[in-house]
């Protein structure tokens, strides 16, 4: 999150707040001329601050995260904008807000089921939220200023669809960690300063020869779940011999897979974007979706197995792999690997090497 | 097909409720002149279950909190409410919980999902869910229950209505809630072939006003010293009304409280001869231990004076003025006299914890946290920091309320004795 992109914004006097889930409303921070970045866990090492307030039951993204709020060392964020998107979430903020933690904190209560209401009533919200950031920081957010900031960010989705497509080549340009570590780079870089790095990367690997010949004949995997942002994860299931073709990641292709419409109400069209683009589970009508999406994106990226990873106590992932477990059993008819993990990835990487190796090893 | 539901609910409500009943109409239950009336209900619930089942001549919905059953009754649909069936089947006898908790972990479903959606879901796998006719879900109150239903849908073949619960507590938002339920009202009436009558939805209404108007005096009458009745009383009503707001058999019930406990306070007596302690039970009834009321009553002489979802019950009652007027109502009720009232945010949860502490003069409260219900695990230690700084003494544990085999009775009870005697005595 604190990279040398953001220390340069606030060094030039820029406002950088955080949000918390791929449901959250980037465009409309960035056309406050405020920016946005996605809270992790990175950097943590206890939690013993985040112990006080939430129980053993709680998942471990939320407690690093909270944790680096509680320490301090996010004091140079001026504030967060936290979206229903789980309980664990939801009672973060509880603690932020109670604890004044940090100076600007925003709830967005974002529906559960996508229609014209929902639509409707979450366009209400975005009102409300940029009403306070104009009143919070002092600046006028006009609509010319929403269009600009979804051109933006669509133009890094669509660069992204494009590197995101290289995983899957070939033999690939690129790899599966890399293509993450592209998608994380962009929630906590400037976004317009990303695209222009991001696409001067891209001609570098479109243009080159691949380095990866050997990879065509590896297993393709296509790799899903909720919170993952450390490409380290990704880098052993790739240095075992599996390539990673594809994702359905909360912090991968989740962030970049859909845009916002260009040519509606801006407001409508971040409400849209965020009801709409491809589902997580926290979205009551979305099962059978995500499903569908997860069958296609299977045939398209000619994966041979899936691999779902999920954070202990997330009850909305844990509840999606009982049901993923029933669907590839009975209709989709493709190996599934089920991980569960912790958020810091260095602990666990014994077992999912183990883990990962008998899973190649079963496909090839 | 369902008869293997009705086989082992039908067992279970013969061989242990009714026989249950009988004695506490015989007085050989503690407070069993009072409990009885709930025992009866529930008999009368799972009867009428049966009935739909068998006869099919009524619909049965299965629907979720977040919803309360006036209008399936308005629509004559017999309502079904999913989360409490697994308290209620597991009452007493929580070998029937471990079954299904097992079966849906077997399949996946991880443990820390909460037990009420494992109980659900191991049932549905084993086709012992009640055969319903259509489910409506409210995506509420929890992450649990918003991926349980997803996984129930995925296991049934009846049609799923889905309402979007929102998580704000403001005007608005049960504006929009109000508007949630009328679209329901289009689903009910296809699935029913009947329009929904207003003059009906208003009878059941006023019906489940009077029973309101019964429990809000009761909750009045509970603040005397002595407490007039058991703390079982007000658990007990409350599972029951779930199901059974606007039913005229509830509101005779209530009212009998109501009667007996404004005799009892006239008289000063309590539900416990030497009343201690005022507890004030923060969250879940445990239903494996059918006389932790009892044990508490005779060994400290504490009454649980409420609990914290009872006391979600302390409501306005339904203004039925009109359509619109009903259905605001009905949204409010649904999501914030159920467990869909955790939804909302913690400070929220604490000014309510703070306003029954002082309405009715507790001394101390016992917090049993589940161990699946999230969200509570991020509340409870800022209730606590309230707790000390007003030096209100607060007993924390985690447990799961059906599986025994998280926290059996004795670690329950052995936690409780310690807190009363070390930091009450
Ligand atoms: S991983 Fe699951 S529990 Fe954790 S923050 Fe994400 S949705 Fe919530
Ligand atoms: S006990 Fe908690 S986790 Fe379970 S249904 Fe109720 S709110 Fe959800």
């Amino acid at each position: 999150m604190d990279n040398e992109y953001v220390r340069e914004w606030k060094a030039r006097g820029g406002r950088v707040v955080g949000y918390f889930c791929s449901h959250a409303p980037e465009e409309l921070l960035w056309a406050a001329d405020i920016l946005p970045v996605r809270m992790r866990g990175t950097g943590s090492r206890e939690t013993s601050r985040a112990d006080q307030y939430l129980g053993p039951f709680n998942c471990s993204f939320v407690r690093h995260t909270l944790d680096r709020i509680l320490s301090g060392e996010l004091e140079w964020l001026d504030g967060v904008i936290i979206t229903n998107s789980c309980d664990h979430v939801r009672r973060l903020f509880d603690i932020i807000a109670s604890k004044k933690a940090l100076a600007f904190c925003h709830y967005l209560d974002v529906p559960h089921l996508s229609n014209s209401d929902s639509r409707r009533r979450l366009v209400g919200e975005l009102a409300q939220l940029k009403g306070r950031l104009e009143r919070g920081f002092g600046r006028a957010i006009a609509e010319d200023d929403i269009v600009a900031a979804i051109r933006v960010y669509n133009a890094g989705r669509r660069l992204l669809q494009r590197a995101s497509r290289l995983r899957s080549t070939d033999p690939p340009r690129a790899t599966g960690s890399e293509v993450l570590a592209m998608a994380v780079a962009a929630a906590s870089v400037p976004r317009d300063r990303f695209n222009a790095l991001l696409e001067r990367r891209l001609e570098e690997l479109e243009g080159g020869v691949p380095e990866r010949t050997g990879a065509t004949a590896e297993p393709r995997l296509l790799l899903i779940g909720g919170m993952l942002d450390d490409p380290a994860y990704l880098e052993v299931i790739e240095s075992l011999g599996g390539r990673i073709v594809g994702d359905q990641l909360c912090c991968g292709s989740k962030t970049f897979s859909t845009e916002a419409d260009e040519s509606i109400d801006p407001l409508e069209a971040i409400a849209r974007r965020m009801l709409e683009h491809f589902p997580c589970p926290r979205m009551v009508s979305g099962y059978g979706i995500r499903l569908e999406g997860l069958a296609s994106a299977i045939r398209e990226s000619r994966a041979d197995g899936v691999i779902c990873q999920r954070l202990k106590f997330c009850d909305l992932w844990g509840g999606e792999t009982e049901m993923l477990r029933r669907s590839f059993r009975e209709e989709i008819r493709v190996p599934l690997l089920v991980l569960e993990r912790d958020y810091l990835t260095s602990g666990g990487l014994g077992q999912l090497r183990t883990r990962a190796q008998a899973f190649l090893e079963s496909l090839a | 097909m369902a008869e293997r539901a009705m086989r082992y609910m039908r067992q279970k409500v013969e061989e242990q409720f009714k026989p249950m009943a009988q004695m506490l109409r015989a007085e050989m239950l503690p407070h069993g002149r009072l409990l009885a009336g709930a025992m009866d209900l529930v008999i009368a619930h799972y009867e009428e279950t049966f009935q739909a089942m068998d006869e099919r001549h009524r619909k049965l919905c299965w629907y979720e909190f977040c919803l309360t059953p006036e209008l399936f009754l308005a629509m004559d649909i017999h309502p079904f409410l999913g989360e409490v069936h697994p308290a209620m089947m597991s009452l007493g006898s929580p070998e029937i919980c471990w079954k299904y908790v097992d079966v849906a972990e077997e399949n996946g479903m991880p443990p820390e999902v909460c037990v009420l959606d494992k109980f659900m879901l191991g049932a549905l796998i084993e086709d012992e869910m009640p055969r319903a006719d259509f489910i409506v879900t409210a995506s509420g109150p929890c992450d649990s229950s918003r991926i349980g239903y997803q996984a129930f849908e995925q296991l049934t073949d009846c049609p799923v209505y889905r309402l979007d619960a929102p998580v704000d507590d403001s005007p608005e938002a049960h504006a929009y809630y109000a508007g949630e339920i009328r679209k329901l009202i289009a689903f009910l009436e296809e699935q029913t072939g009947q329009r929904l009558d207003v003059d009906r939805l208003r009878e059941v209404c006023e019906e489940s006003n009077r029973a309101t108007e019964a429990v809000l005096e009761l909750f009045e009458l509970r603040r005397a010293r002595p407490c007039p009745h058991p703390g079982a009383v007000i658990q007990y009503s409350y599972m029951v009304m779930l199901n059974s707001l606007g039913r005229p058999e509830f509101t005779g019930y209530v009212d009998f409280l109501r009667r007996d406990a404004t005799e009892a306070v006239r008289a000063g007596r309590g539900a416990v001869a030497d009343e201690r302690y005022r507890v004030l039970w923060y969250y879940v009834p445990i239903t494996f231990d059918l006389e932790l009321h009892d044990w508490l009553e005779r060994r400290f002489a504490a009454v649980v004076i409420t609990d914290l979802l009872s006391s979600f019950f302390r409501q306005d009652p339904i203004d039925t003025t009109s359509l619109d007027t009903m259905l605001l109502s009905l949204a409010r009720r649904g999501l914030e006299a159920t467990m869909g009232r955790l939804r909302v945010r913690s400070s929220a949860l604490t000014e309510r914890f703070l306003r029954d502490y002082e309405d009715f003069g507790a001394d101390c409260v016992i917090f049993p946290g589940p161990v699946g219900c999230k969200h509570v695990w991020g509340w409870v230690s800022l209730l606590r920091e309230v707790c000390r700084d007003r030096g209100i003494p607060i007993c924390v544990f985690d447990l799961d309320w059906m599986d025994s085999r998280i926290r059996p009775v004795e670690s329950i009870r052995g936690a409780i004795e310690q807190f009363f005697e070390t930091v009450m005595m």
